[in-house]
């Protein structure tokens, strides 16, 4: 049971890890404060983006690992569509910023 | 480049092409009629520790030689855009890869009965799988034209 949950939680923290990785992508290109504070905290600001999201993921993820759903095999369909479509829609969305920016 | 920088190139390209392989197996494995749910689960655990493996050696590689080596040469040629659009959001949508592929390790592993017995679950992760293996692709064709535009 605890192995399920744990799992589920993960889903779920996917979806959101996810998310986080794209918005702080597009606001640390978009407010350099953003980016030389993840350059200066840890040595350089991808590396700032994989320890933040990773340390999210975790934390996240014990959080969710307390909550019970209702119907967990219907919330793990719609975690990994929700995280299938997310991951898809930031990988775009991701390449149409820099091709924007690049362009302008 | 140092011998280490140079290792944790070939690392990087050779373990990350292997994690894309994985990744693309587990998604064809699950859309074949009978699941080999033990299968799944190699495949799918090695697609996870590859990506870490390639994420942490490919960092290395990018954070202490690419960003001062080859980007000035790349961003000073014909293909500047190389750098500002491909590298640029290759570095960041692989960041997406060990999360979506530890998912999937999770999900074959403590759900096998509700993939096997549930077509809606099982479709699901069908579509993660396949998520993770087109991204993974994306990644490596991206890492392709990025070598090429340094010559």
């Amino acid at each position: 049971m605890e192995r399920t949950r744990l799992t589920l939680a993960a889903v779920w923290s996917a979806v959101w890890t996810v998310a986080l990785l794209f918005i702080l992508t597009v606001v640390a290109d978009l407010a350099p404060s953003v980016k030389s504070w993840l350059a200066s905290s840890f040595s350089h600001h991808w590396i700032g983006k994989g320890v933040l999201a990773s340390a999210f993921f975790i934390v996240l993820s014990l959080v969710l690992t307390a909550m019970k759903p209702r119907d967990p095999v219907r919330s793990l369909r719609a975690g990994m569509i929700t995280l299938s479509w997310v991951a898809a829609l930031a990988t775009i969305l991701l390449v149409g910023f820099f091709w924007y920016e690049t362009a302008v | 480049m140092s011998d280490l920088q140079f290792l944790s190139l070939i690392l990087h390209i050779f373990l990350g092409v292997a994690a894309v392989i994985c990744s693309y197996a587990v998604w064809m494995y699950l859309v074949r009629p009978k699941l080999h749910l033990h299968t799944l689960g190699r495949w799918s655990f090695w697609a996870f520790v590859l990506t870490v493996i390639s994420w942490i050696t490919g960092g290395y590689y990018y954070v202490t030689y690419y960003g001062k080596t080859v980007k000035p040469v790349i961003l000073a040629g014909k293909y500047a855009w190389v750098h500002t659009i491909m590298t640029e959001s290759k570095e960041h949508f692989f960041l997406l890869l060990p999360f979506l592929t530890l998912v999937l390790y999770l999900v074959i592993r403590f759900f096998p009965t509700e993939i096997t017995e549930q077509p809606r679950v099982r479709s699901a992760i069908i579509w993660l799988a396949g998520i993770a293996s087109v991204i993974g692709f994306a990644v490596t064709l991206f890492g392709v034209v990025i070598s090429g535009a340094v010559r």
